[in-house]
């Protein structure tokens, strides 16, 4: 029988315990490079530029990280504004505290926050069955901006708080540094036990149960990782606005656009989402612009249609109609094998 | 019978009720290390019950298990992977998103107590696919396997947790008479590794052939026990499996 | 102080009525069609309105509106079924990949439902005023609308409850909720049940919808959080288990009573609250399995 691809890896990695140099090096350089590259270019592009990319690049923070998690895992997160709210409403409360910490101290401590409430979440609904979990996070967006609202207007009196501004391309190389850490995050965990753990939990949690897996901690763990960025993200964007509030702290479309970003590139593969972002987001910022009032409407559409129509995503497509994996493609194309043959 | 042989495995009273019908009742015997026990009874007698009872998959109703002298009754089917309990299940239980290696090498990553590298584990994977004679199938799907090949993997997974128990839940169900001989030779082969095997099946002769001892379920109750001699020539166990199929 | 514990019971008994009524649409549409509704709480709104603009428009009163409503929601809740649900199913391998898929769809159906809602309608508040006189029973005052909201919301649960267990269709839906695949063996119609069970389900968010705009402003953002509680109460109550949502609705409309005169913030976050309790201690729910 020929080796086919593998639907977890279309790139025929086998992990005979390759030598660290192989495996690991040639992607990280990559990484760096591109980072680097992204992190040069407020040089030569103009400031609307930087904006709508740091806009992207924060959306591909979120798909990625919604999709290492709930990717394998297929426990669907409904909450993703909450976590990225609390990261908002971190940032501020923190700075308001002690105006001189550093950006990178705030960002920290918002990502915390995030985690603690996916901790929380975790415990309470990722020990019992998927089901939960999404109606869970479905309303915690609802239940922090009520607890919010009501928190200002009972306890301090004021709706609404202030964010200090932090300068565009600041925002924007904080954000190109995020993205590439999800991305790195991606790649590892996929390659590790743990991730191989998510997928046989998503397959066949009771069985991986019976294989010695964790569930439990399995899940819990790779959640909150997620979380921690997200909540990142959220408090990074926030530096841009000067101005938070509930309503815009926990503003559900961030959990539509992700969710919808994330299906449409595709669940199953790391750079699904990535695509799915590029593409989404250039489109619904057309959108925002050329319909203002039409552009939630067709958001949801995009989604709807992408569960009926391509629930594999764009990268599912592409891995199910061509035989061959994605790197094989690009193999071809370049003429190099990465990695070794598994018969070597 | 060695009487001086070691208990693995013991369970007393056991039961399982799903409102009002009993699935197990009463069920109690015991399981010596390095023997091959055998399962028998017809249709809905309980048998995958009382094994997911074992491997944790369900809770019991009522009764105690015990697993290397150790209380098991309460204990998730984690701990007693840990613990050394390791099982196949009937149908498509494989990981279907994961090739044939990584569905082994999981097991090899977390079944045991000891956590190896991810290359050491991987390697022990392909070690025992080899035992089973799937290492020409590694980076395959298991969707693309065939039936006799799944069982296989099923096989090479559970023993890659290192398990001193293996459950065997109808391995040999749907196999030509040559894959029966295949799945009775490597049952062999299992044991004589030195693990005690305790299977459970429809075929009355693959089961009577390898199990050194063997007792017989029916409507949830043990109601019979013996050397495969003794059950095939009871009188009893005929008037259970009249009407039944044997192959 | 002015409150005291009668009108407490009285208001919890109230909105706990319309909650059991929402609920239990959304338990039907759990239970039988397998599908948890994320956008339920939109055809709440969309029963709202019906009962504003046919008062507002046409001066008819909310209790021919809760008529109107059958036949409106029904079609729109097939159609959507028919549209959305119904290829998702055709196309999902197992089950939960089916209940994964028709969250991530449902959730998707919100905005599109909310957007239409917006631009057909406009996103400011929009309220009537229907019997707000004041009757006098027992000595206790209540306003007509919450009489007339109690009852009706009570009527037609009770009713809807007794045609699950006593009609040939009621017990067909409860065979589908039990056992699909047995109940289709049986001979029972089970895909075109599927689509008249969720129109069912979306006819009872109407009419919750109507019910609630006799006495509270409409607006096409109002649906999230009936969504919300909706879910909490047949979590509550258990997941497919009807009388369990009757019985978490009301119980929900007393904490909410209690809780809004305590601090009247807070009632989402106090519903949450049971949400997490329940989810810690028995997931399964007061009722479940």
């Amino acid at each position: 029988m020929d080796s086919k691809t593998s639907k977890r890896f279309p790139d025929n990695n086998i992990h005979l315990g390759r030598k660290i140099s192989t495996t690991w090096v040639i992607p990280i350089l990559i990484t760096v490079v591109v980072t680097g590259i992204f992190l040069l270019i407020p040089e030569w592009v103009s400031s609307w530029t930087i904006v709508l990319l740091s806009t992207i690049f924060m959306y591909m923070v979120l798909s990625i990280n919604w999709t290492i998690f709930c990717g394998p895992a297929q426990y669907f997160s409904l909450g993703i504004a909450a976590f990225f709210g609390v990261g908002v409403y971190t940032a501020s409360i923190v700075w308001e505290a002690q105006p001189a910490l550093p950006l990178i101290a705030v960002l920290i401590i918002a990502g915390v926050a995030s985690s603690v409430l996916a901790l929380l979440v975790g415990l309470t609904t990722l020990r019992i069955k998927g089901i939960y979990f999404a109606i869970f996070t479905f309303g915690l967006s609802e239940l922090l901006r009520h607890f919010v609202m009501w928190w200002e207007v009972n306890q301090t009196g004021t709706v609404g708080r202030w964010i200090p501004i932090v300068d565009n391309n600041v925002v924007y190389r904080y954000m190109v540094v995020l993205v590439a850490i999800s991305i790195l995050g991606s790649y590892i965990l996929r390659r590790s036990r743990y991730g191989l753990a998510l997928t046989s939990i998503g397959d066949r949690q009771d069985v991986a149960e019976h294989m010695g897996v964790n569930t439990t901690a399995v899940k819990i763990g790779v959640f909150i990782a997620t979380c921690f960025l997200t909540g990142v993200a959220g408090a990074l964007i926030a530096t841009r606005w000067s101005y938070i509030d509930a309503d815009v702290a926990f503003d559900p479309i961030r959990t539509v656009m992700t969710i919808m970003m994330s299906l449409f590139g595709g669940m199953s593969t790391l750079y699904g989402p990535v695509m799915g972002t590029v593409i989404l987001g250039i489109v619904s910022d057309v959108l925002l612009v050329k319909f203002p009032y039409l552009s939630k409407l067709f958001l949801g559409m995009i989604l709807v249609l992408t569960v009926l129509f391509i629930p594999e995503g764009i990268a599912g497509l592409i891995a199910g109609k061509t035989q061959m994996s994605f790197r094989d493609r690009i193999a071809n194309i370049m003429k190099i094998r990465f990695g070794k043959n598994e018969k070597e | 019978m060695d009487t001086n042989r070691a208990v693995l495995l013991q369970t007393m009273n056991v039961a399982k009720h799903f409102g009002g019908l009993a699935a197990v009742a009463d069920v109690e015997f015991s399981l010596y290390k390095g023997e091959i026990l055998g399962l028998i009874g017809p249709n809905g007698a309980g048998k995958t019950t009382l094994f997911n009872l074992i491997s944790g998959a369900l809770p019991v109703s009522h009764g105690t298990i015990r697993f290397k002298n150790v209380n098991i009754t309460r204990m998730s089917a984690m701990k007693r992977c840990k613990l050394g309990i390791a099982r196949t299940f009937q149908v498509g239980k494989l990981f279907p998103n994961m090739t044939v290696l990584e569905n082994v090498g999981l097991a090899s990553l977390f079944g045991e107590r000891h956590r190896p590298s991810y290359a050491d584990a991987m390697s022990e994977a392909l070690e025992l696919l080899r035992f089973v004679d799937l290492d020409n199938y590694i980076n395959v799907l298991p969707s693309e396997l065939t039936m006799a090949a799944q069982r296989r993997l099923e096989v090479a997974r559970a023993l890659a947790t290192k398990p001193s128990l293996l459950l065997l839940d109808e391995v040999l169900a749907g196999l030509t008479p040559t894959e029966v001989a295949e799945g009775i030779d490597l049952i062999n082969r299992i044991r004589q590794k030195g693990t005690t095997v305790f299977i459970v099946d429809h075929i009355m002769k693959a089961i009577m052939n390898v199990s050194d001892r063997v007792f017989v379920l029916h409507h949830g109750e043990k109601i019979a026990e013996g050397s495969p001699n003794e059950i095939a020539s009871s009188k009893l166990v005929r008037t259970v499996y009249l009407g039944e199929e044997e192959e | 102080m002015g409150v005291n514990l009668l009108d407490i019971i009285i208001a919890g008994l109230v909105m706990g009525g319309i909650y059991a009524l929402a609920a239990v649409g959304l338990n039907l549409q759990y239970g039988v069609v397998r599908v948890l509704n994320m956008a339920y709480g939109e055809f709440v709104m969309v029963g709202g309105f019906i009962g504003f603009w046919m008062f507002t428009l046409y001066r008819i009163n909310p209790i021919i509106s809760l008529v109107i409503c059958i036949p409106t929601m029904y079609i729109l809740g097939w159609l959507v079924h028919k549209f959305i649900f119904q290829p998702i199913r055709a196309k999902s391998e197992n089950i939960d990949k089916f209940a994964g898929y028709s969250i991530l769809a449902s959730y998707g159906l919100i905005f599109v439902m909310q957007s239409l809602a917006v631009l057909a309608w406009g996103g400011r508040i929009k309220a009537y005023s229907f019997l707000s006189k004041p009757v006098v029973i027992l000595g206790a005052t209540f306003e007509a609308n919450r009489l007339v909201a109690f009852a009706a919301s009570i009527i037609l649960s009770i009713a809807f409850y007794i045609f699950l267990r006593v009609t040939r269709i009621g017990k067909a839906v409860r065979a589908i909720a039990q056992d699909a695949e047995t109940a289709s063996l049986m001979g029972i119609n089970v895909d075109s049940l599927y689509g008249h069970t969720f129109a069912i389900g979306t006819v009872l968010a109407g009419m919750a919808g109507v019910i609630l705009s006799t006495m509270f402003p409409v607006s096409a953002t109002m649906g999230f959080q009936y969504t919300v509680i909706a879910i909490v109460i047949i979590v509550l109550g258990g997941l497919g288990n009807i009388l369990g949502s009757l019985i978490g609705g009301l119980l929900l409309g007393l904490i909410g009573a209690v809780v809004l005169v305590v601090q009247p913030g807070l009632v989402i976050v106090a519903f949450y609250v049971m949400f997490l309790a329940i989810l810690l201690i028995k997931p399964t729910g007061i009722l479940g399995r």
